[in-house]
């Protein structure tokens, strides 16, 4: 029972760094109802920026983030003002494919300038801090409390600032937003600024605990976008949701099954769920 | 004539099908013109292409004599004109208050939020449901929210889509009843209805069009004996029988 | 045709004979790369071109087809000529159980379903022990020299063996893309639902360009297995491989027969030269070359290179004509009193919107039925019911005496109804004649006839007759995108009745078109009726109506008001207050 607890309580911490890097996915898709093939190689170049800068300029992750994140808006809204503007309104094969080059272009831009070498970061002696009652790496705790905050973060812009509801506004229906004279291009753009600026949060904070290679982008795409199908696409609380159940999962059906098939399981849900309610737990149906 | 909003010789379609074929109209300051129509005559195109949805492929339309043609509809709302859509023009997940609030997103100045208490003052029934979802409200409630919204931005002109579609007879008057006292204060309307009485019993004018042309041009409920008028919406024009308080039908056509 | 087959065989040819007048060891290697992943894209193209799946995880079957053979013959010593084959099988299995769920949904979960195997696959493999884990399988060395095991200690017969799965995949793509289910598969990728109500049954078609596709790519894994004699999960399932065959059918022309090839050339010769010359770092250089090229591709040229060197003639907009509109017009017939199509209390709802509230319409063999009303009367709506696009809230609709309601798309087509929707569902990238042949019967059509044959004669001479009738024959080549508007209608029109359906469904089909062509549709619509063709069309041009139709139901507010002639319906009070209001 022990056992169980341990691997339920590092299952949330661990889904809660899942949902982060799964937002960014789900408010694009959400908004514009573009699916980013490229979004986890963000994540992955967010994570060699923040070795880079600790293995050259001695700056702590924690540190880094603040410079990292602005960064990654911008590069987030200059790929929707090259690439993603042009392929809003185009077929779906024309999404896929463009996406699918960028995952080319990012990736083996890494491949060309960092090597397929894996990098960490460390820290010596970092502690655990204990999570009701189980002992947790610290630098995963403080990952999934940044987690937290900015989902708290982004619900409350959402929700209370004129831009944000614009932005919400936009999403929901374009013909009225653009009706009401909402600059709903300009919204766009900005959803992809937060969407990349997120995921490249969470990279500042996994570095800590996870090496990083340019490969890691397959593994973590697939646990976004299960996230996302899992708690409902376009939804911002869809990714919590989803990333919570995943990273239960996870942890709890690899820890009383077999550590080996852990990512099977997860896909079998996945699966799952897009045969039984492929619109999510969170979602009604819409797209 | 000072027409606030005039369309000359106006073509209009998507991707390769035209559907507006030469369309002339206008409307003058505080007027409430009506355009009526079977489906398909391109009611809606004219609408859209009018608020800069869609680009006109020929002909030009025209607001205080400045051209609006290929506007984005952000540019068109600036230039003083609303469009409320066909369906519904709210944005359902969003709540009342928040709808009305973003009804005046292009304006900058600080009196926003007055102005939205002094809108929710006017509505009470607005001011019951403001931090309810807009899609709990009922399809009145809807037009009402809508109409509530130009008031924000004192438009000179706004364009109905269809308001009365799906709304029972009761709630009909009520729109037009706000429709005429937001005419009052100095707003022209510009209707699209396939309700075609009651819209004739509101409007100064109207206009028919069928098959994206302006057939016929004309006041009041009498229009619907015109033969011009039946051939559109019936394909013939025929013995109608008494209509109560208007004139006499005019006698069959071949 | 015999030109190309000339060249193809020369190509072949040199191919062939390669090995015989060139040593270098490196030359050799790098072309068996190129044999093998082109078979592997080829592969891809079926499920990625062909059926416009695209997937991300062929990297699997790839690996599965590898793995398979070569513990078959490492740990049990059967022969890889029965080892590929059960990989085929067991890959083309694994592919069923992905694609089943997922191809009605919309294409991103295919994809990400097939990203998701991919990497579910390799880790898996990563971690069993049964198949060597991480240290992977060492292929035994005895068997070489062998052909019983296509095992040998030299590149040229590797060489041969490759060439041929290349040649294999290759001829596979091109007997799909010459015949009928080529034709379909496009088709689906065009537009899925169009298909269906057409007859082609679109997921049975997809599952089987699935269940190819990773039989093909297994077959190349296996292959490559015997080539590389060691293989281990980062080698033969790594994400990279998937992605390298999705650029390969990409790049060069997918939904072609000749992109993949062209592509495999291209992209895997350049890869490996820049990876000797660059090395290292350098090795992933070519890929970004490879993302810009696909980003450039999805905005500019769909094509790819196929596309890039055939350069179609753009060819002006043809014009608009009607077709011996001087012709006589057949007597109108008259319909006879027996219902064909009986509808009965048919309700839909969206949400809170009662669409379609309780529908009774009795249509008669042979007549031409108006259905009428204003806007939001639930007119399309009964027609998606009717034809399985929208599940009904309840009722019941029988087909000649046989129920329709509530199958899916297809199966009401092979009941018998047909359709046209609003606006243009025509594929525009396939010819006006495949664009018709579409139109086929397809109830009785088996997988493998269609792979391999030809529609039947009958069905060409019928659908010959209304391309010149509909004065469309001579533009039978063209892809049917370039054809007008009206022009598209037509062709909808003749697909919709190919098969001379018990009944057709026409949704608005003279609307958006001028007036000259209106006539002609009217026309076409009459002469077909007078052949005995039962119709209902949808319009809102009442002047086509009261001239086209011999009764006339008029709709509101999701109920029939009233049926019966047009002058009848026109006069009727109930009509003129539900169209001009109260």
């Amino acid at each position: 029972m022990e056992l169980v607890w341990q691997a339920a309580v590092s299952g949330v911490v661990l889904g809660l760094v899942y949902a982060l890097v799964a937002l960014g996915l789900s408010l694009v898709w959400g908004v514009m109802d573009v699916v980013n093939l490229a979004h986890a190689e963000y994540l992955m170049l967010a994570m060699y920026a923040t070795y880079w800068l600790w293995a050259l300029g001695k700056l702590d992750p924690t540190l880094a983030a603040p410079v990292v994140v602005p960064v990654f808006f911008g590069l987030g809204w200059l790929t929707y003002q090259l690439l993603v503007r042009r392929i809003v309104r185009a077929p779906l094969a024309a999404q896929i494919f463009a996406t699918f080059g960028l995952l080319f272009i990012l990736r083996y831009g890494a491949f060309a300038a960092f090597g397929p070498n894996v990098y960490g970061v460390w820290r010596p002696g970092e502690g655990t801090v204990a999570v009701l009652g189980v002992p947790v790496a610290t630098s995963k705790v403080v990952a999934a409390a940044v987690s937290l905050a900015a989902f708290g973060l982004l619900a409350g812009f959402l929700r209370y600032t004129k831009t944000g509801k614009a932005l919400q506004a936009a999403a929901q229906n374009r013909d009225v937003a653009l009706a009401l004279g909402i600059p709903v291009d300009r919204m766009y753009a900005l959803s992809w600024g937060v969407g990349v600026a997120s995921v490249a949060l969470a990279g500042a904070f996994l570095i800590p605990f996870y090496q990083v290679s340019p490969t890691i982008g397959d593994a973590f795409l697939l646990l976004a976008f299960a996230s996302v199908v899992l708690g409902g696409f376009g939804r911002v609380d869809g990714a919590l949701v989803g990333g919570l159940c995943i990273g239960l999962l996870e942890n709890l059906l690899g820890t009383l099954i077999s550590p080996t098939f852990k990512f099977l399981f997860v896909f079998a849900a996945f699966v799952a769920m897009l045969l039984v309610r492929p619109q999510g737990l969170l979602g009604d149906g819409g797209r | 004539m000072n027409a606030l909003l005039e369309v000359r010789g106006l073509h209009a379609g998507y991707d390769r099908r035209e559907v507006l074929r030469g369309v002339d109209l206008y409307v003058r300051p505080q007027e409430i013109v009506v355009m009526i129509g079977p489906n398909g005559a391109g009611k809606s195109t004219l609408l859209r292409t009018v608020f800069g949805f869609l680009r006109p492929q020929q002909g030009d339309v025209l607001l205080a004599g400045e051209s609006i043609a290929g506007l984005s509809p952000p540019e068109v709302l600036r230039r003083g004109v609303c469009y409320v859509m066909q369906g519904y023009s709210i944005l359902p997940n969003l709540t009342v208050y928040d709808n009305l609030l973003l009804g005046a997103y292009v304006r900058r100045d600080r009196r926003v939020r007055e102005d939205v208490e002094a809108v929710l003052d006017r509505f009470p029934v607005l001011r019951e449901r403001r931090r309810e979802k807009a899609r709990v409200l009922s399809g009145g409630e809807r037009r009402m929210l809508e109409l509530a919204r130009v008031l924000l931005l004192s438009p000179k002109l706004v364009l109905l889509d269809e308001p009365t579609l799906g709304l029972a007879p009761a709630v009909v008057d009520q729109v037009y009843g706000m429709v005429h006292e937001l005419r009052a204060q100095g707003i022209a309307f510009f209707v699209v209805e396939q309700n075609a009485r009651t819209a004739l019993r509101n409007a100064d004018r109207a206009y028919v069009l069928e098959q994206g042309q302006v057939r016929f041009e004309g006041r009041g409920e009498e229009i619907l004996q015109h033969p011009e008028v039946q051939r559109a919406y019936l394909g013939a024009s025929l013995n109608l029988p008494e209509v109560p308080g208007g004139k006499p039908p005019p006698p069959p056509q071949g | 045709m015999s030109r190309t087959g000339l060249w193809v065989g020369l190509g072949l040819a040199a191919l062939a004979s390669l090995p015989a007048w060139v040593q270098d060891s490196f030359l050799l290697n790098a072309m068996i790369h190129v044999f093998l992943l082109g078979a592997a894209a080829q592969a891809w193209n079926l499920v990625g071109g062909y059926a416009g799946q695209v997937s991300f995880g062929h990297a699997a079957f790839f690996g599965i087809g590898a793995y398979t053979a070569a513990w078959l013959l490492s740990r049990h010593g059967v022969t890889p000529w029965v080892g590929l084959w059960v990989g085929a099988a067991v890959a083309a299995g694994v592919s069923l159980l992905v694609g089943y769920p997922t191809f009605s949904l919309r294409r991103h979960f295919f994809a990400l379903a097939t990203l998701a195997l991919a990497e579910i696959a390799r880790i898996s493999f990563l971690n069993w022990e049964v198949v060597g884990a991480a240290i992977g399988l060492y292929l035994p060395l005895e068997y070489r020299n062998r052909l019983a095991y296509l095992m040998w200690d030299s590149k040229p017969p590797y060489y041969w063996t490759a060439l041929t799965v290349f040649v294999l995949a290759t001829a596979v793509v091109w007997v799909v893309d010459r015949h009928r289910a080529g034709r379909y598969l496009r088709a689906v990728d065009q537009d899925e639902d169009a298909a269906e109500m057409l007859g082609i049954p679109t997921r049975r078609y997809k599952l089987y360009a699935m269940g190819l596709s990773a039989s093909l790519t297994a077959v190349s894994g296996g292959v490559y297995a015997l080539y590389v004699l060691y293989i281990d999960p980062y080698n033969v399932m790594a994400s990279r491989i998937s992605l390298l065959v999705v650029v390969i059918a990409l790049i060069g022309g997918r939904g072609t027969v000749w992109g993949p090839v062209l592509g495999a050339f291209f992209i895997v010769l350049l890869n490996e030269y820049t990876r000797a010359w660059l090395g290292g770092r350098g090795a992933g250089t070519d890929f970004i070359l490879f993302g810009l090229l696909v980003v450039l591709l999805s905005l500019y040229q769909p094509r790819g290179l196929v596309g890039l060197l055939a350069r179609p003639l753009r060819q002006p907009q043809v014009a608009v004509a009607g077709a011996g509109g001087d012709e006589e017009e057949p007597p109108r017939t008259l319909p006879t009193e027996e219902v064909v199509l009986r509808v009965r209390g048919v309700q839909k709802s969206f949400g809170g919107v009662r669409a379609v509230r309780g529908v009774d319409l009795e249509v008669r063999r042979g007549e031409i039925l108006g259905l009428v009303g204003p806007n939001g009367a639930g007119k399309s709506t009964l027609f998606d019911c009717l034809t399985g696009f929208a599940r009904p809230d309840g009722g019941e609709a029988s087909l000649g005496g046989a129920r329709v309601l509530g199958l899916p798309p297809h199966r009401v087509a092979w009941a018998g109804l047909g359709r046209t929707f609003q606006g243009i569902r025509v594929f525009p990238d396939l010819s006006v004649w495949d664009n018709v042949l579409c139109g086929a019967e397809h109830s009785r059509e088996g997988l493998w006839e269609s792979t391999l044959g030809e529609a039947p004669e009958p069905l060409r001479r019928r659908a010959e007759a209304l391309l010149r009738s509909f004065g469309l024959w001579e533009h039978r080549h063209r892809p049917a995108g370039q054809l007008s508007y009206g022009q598209q209608k037509l062709l909808s029109l003749a697909m919709a009745v190919l098969r001379q359906p018990q009944v057709v469904l026409l949704d608005e089909p003279a609307a958006g078109v001028n007036p000259v062509l209106v006539e002609e549709i009217g026309r076409q619509i009459r002469a077909l009726n007078a052949a005995g063709l039962t119709f209902v069309v949808i319009e809102h041009n009442m002047e086509f109506v009261m001239r086209t139709c011999h009764r006339v139901a008029f709709m509101a507010e999701g109920r029939v008001v009233t049926v019966g002639r047009p002058e009848e319906v026109q006069r009727d009070p109930r009509v003129l207050e539900l169209y001009y209001g109260r």
